[in-house]
């Protein structure tokens, strides 16, 4: 007969050790769990490289469309245009208008003073000419631009001044960088000043300023 | 009686589930969290870094596109090289915080600049603006930063649809926007490594959570291989693992029922056999002492002689009946526990000496024992187990057998070898021969022994603490050994 009751146990505990990996992980899960680790780290592996491979930071595109072309004059041929030079945030820039028969520099010059349109404005452009009882008297001789002004130059801003000399520059037949020669009221001395690159009014060096 | 198994320990080799159950658990709990923070880190990042550079594209393009707007209409079709430099300029100083550079080209030819210096334009960019009739951007690296470059075409007012002649490039830096990505990058990454150590720490405790059932049922089950079994476990909750351990407490408690009715029931056995052995001794030695005078009357001669033979076999039978009563109360002793050592240091050569002339053995086993050797035992019980081996030995080996006692010692054992050149123990019955009742020819029941010679012989060499066995010799005979350790317990 038998003296410890462990004899008992083999069959039961057996059983115990088979059932209780089932009832905690069935076959399935346990599959499952089997596989997955191998599934994430691949998806994990894929995510990481994919996350380091792409970068942190910006990167190069191809040329890609991104939307509409912008749309501008480019109908009418300058001799055709009057070139009035107005104000933008950025500076002078000079304002087509259509031309009309007559004196070229007498119409920009009234453009001038009469300032910039309602179309005009909306597109940011103003003008810094005071406004004046007389008109501004311009006149050619010999290839070159007399200004004679309303105003003292040393009452103007200086980007006032760019304006008149710019727009008697613009005038065409004056030639390549004309000077223009501004005369203020009871100075009989006129000041020789050129428009530059940037369409800014510089004194002419060359000129004999007097 | 079957060997003992181990049960206990078969079930233990397989838990190293238990700690790969928890690795699993951390490992898939870490790769989830981790893929899942990663992702959405990832997705964030990208739909970050996404929105940020084409935001400032399309903030570039519309500012470049309204400054244009603003501009262009003064252009004549025919715009000189310093009609477009001062729209290049007028771009240039509208490029604000951006600081983007412009050029100009018209009708595909050269670039023109404000400055003295072309903005930096991908070639690829260039040439396919010469017959793009949309705008175009592209980034790019210029001296380790990215650039944004795009090219704009202004179509003539009156012709929309023909080429646009002018195009304006203009590009620009995005070291700042980097410095958004690298910051959101940073963030993201800072953002995935807590969430996944704390799924670390989650994963343990989710594991803590599943795993302490389980621990508590293989301890539970340890302990009950143990012998344990009242050993139950606490059930909480109504999962799974919670039907597992009521399981296992049902289990538990059907078992230690069933053992306890079984002790019972052999303990109710035990004591028969005990109680009927003790009821038979009284009448037997009266009996005994009857067949003494009855022994004498018949050797006198003075009876009929068949009465004499049927006298003689009564008191034979007698004696048999008295022995065999005797050795089931000496295993009803061992069985109930009741048998205890009378240790004594005895000199092994004596005592086998006074063992052999007690039966009148003396001239038929030779003895090889070490002269001095002396144990720590109890001389009867050493007496009991020899007289049975020899016994044995006489009574299977033959008429003419040569019985040898051999008496070897080490530090910590001593071994009795008690051999014959007799026959040897029958193959089927070698494994039987210490069982109770077992006699080596089935067929002849009736023999001297009472049958239970051996089973004492055992039961009192496992009180020593010692072993017997039996085996046969490679060249016949029967050997069986008796190893005694030199300090019993």
């Amino acid at each position: 007969m038998p003296k410890n009751e462990s004899e008992h146990m083999p069959g039961v505990l057996r059983r115990m050790a088979a059932v209780m990996p089932e009832v905690l992980m069935p076959d399935v899960l346990r599959r499952v769990a089997a596989v997955m680790p191998r599934v994430l780290c691949r998806m994990a592996a894929v995510l990481i490289a994919a996350a380091t491979l792409a970068g942190c930071g910006i990167t190069d595109t191809d040329a890609l469309p991104a939307g509409q072309p912008a749309r501008g004059g480019l109908t009418e041929n300058s001799s055709r245009l009057l070139r009035v030079y107005f104000v933008t945030p950025q500076g002078t820039w000079p304002v087509s208008r259509p031309a009309s028969a007559g004196d070229r520099l007498r119409q920009a010059m009234d453009a001038l003073l009469a300032g910039p349109t309602a179309a005009e404005r909306a597109r940011g452009l103003i003008t810094r000419l005071p406004s004046a009882t007389r008109p501004i008297r311009a006149r050619t001789t010999n290839g070159r631009v007399e200004l004679r002004l309303p105003w003292l130059v040393r009452d103007l801003r200086p980007v006032a001044v760019s304006q008149l000399v710019c727009t008697a520059a613009a005038v065409p037949g004056l030639g390549d960088d004309p000077v223009i020669k501004v005369f203020e009221p009871g100075l009989a001395d006129p000041w020789p000043v050129r428009c530059d690159e940037s369409g800014s009014a510089v004194p002419d060096e060359q000129g004999a300023p007097s | 009686m079957t060997r003992l198994r181990l049960p206990g320990r078969a079930a233990v080799t397989r838990w190293p589930l238990a700690r790969g159950l928890r690795a699993q658990l951390v490992l898939v709990f870490l790769l989830v969290s981790a893929l899942s923070a990663l992702t959405a880190a990832a997705f964030t990042f990208r739909q970050g870094r996404t929105a940020i550079v084409e935001r400032v594209q399309a903030d570039a393009l519309q500012e470049l596109r309204a400054h244009l707007t603003a501009r262009a209409p003064d252009l004549p079709a025919d715009p000189t090289e310093a009609d477009l430099r001062t729209l290049a300029l007028q771009l240039d100083r509208a490029a604000g915080t951006r600081g983007w550079r412009t050029a100009l080209s018209y009708r595909g030819g050269p670039l023109i600049t404000a400055g003295a210096q072309a903005p930096p334009l991908p070639a690829r960019l260039r040439t396919q603006a010469t017959s793009a009739t949309t705008a175009l951007a592209q980034r790019f690296h210029y001296a380790q930063t990215p650039w944004l470059a795009v090219a704009l075409p202004v179509v003539a007012a009156a012709r929309p649809q023909s080429p646009p002649p002018l195009t304006v490039y203009a590009s620009f830096s995005l070291a700042s926007q980097q410095q958004d990505v690298d910051t959101l990058a940073a963030a993201a990454r800072s953002g995935a490594l807590p969430v996944a150590l704390a799924s670390i720490v989650l994963a343990l405790l989710a594991a803590r959570r599943l795993l302490r059932p389980v621990r508590q049922l293989r301890t539970a089950a340890e302990r009950m291989a143990d012998g344990g079994l009242d050993t139950r476990v606490n059930v909480t909750g109504d999962d799974e693992l919670a039907d597992l351990g009521r399981t296992f407490n049902t289990m538990a408690a059907t078992l230690q029922a069933d053992a306890a009715a079984l002790r019972a029931m052999e303990a109710r056995a035990r004591r028969f056999a005990a109680d009927v052995s003790h009821e038979l001794r009284t009448p037997l030695a009266a009996m005994a002492a009857v067949t003494e005078v009855l022994d004498a009357d018949a050797a006198s001669g003075r009876l009929a002689p068949l009465t004499a033979e049927a006298l003689h076999l009564v008191s034979d039978e007698t004696r048999k009946l008295t022995h065999l009563v005797e050795d089931l109360i000496e295993v009803s002793r061992f069985d109930a526990g009741a048998a205890v050592l009378h240790l004594d240091e005895i000199d092994l050569a004596q005592l086998i000496a006074k063992t052999l002339a007690l039966r009148h053995w003396q001239d038929r086993v030779r003895t090889d024992v070490p002269p001095g050797l002396r144990a720590r035992l109890d001389p009867r019980r050493v007496d009991v187990i020899l007289a049975n081996l020899v016994g044995n030995a006489l009574r299977h080996g033959g008429t003419a057998v040569s019985v040898l006692i051999r008496v070897r010692a080490d530090t910590d054992r001593i071994s009795i070898a008690v051999s014959d050149d007799g026959p040897g123990i029958p193959a089927d019955l070698l494994p039987h021969v210490f069982d109770r009742f077992t006699k080596a020819d089935a067929a002849r029941t009736r023999t001297d022994g009472s049958g239970l010679g051996l089973a004492i012989a055992t039961e009192n060499a496992r009180l020593h603490g010692g072993t017997l066995t039996a085996v046969n010799a490679p060249h016949g005979g029967a050997v069986l050994t008796l190893t005694l350790p030199r300090d019993p317990p």
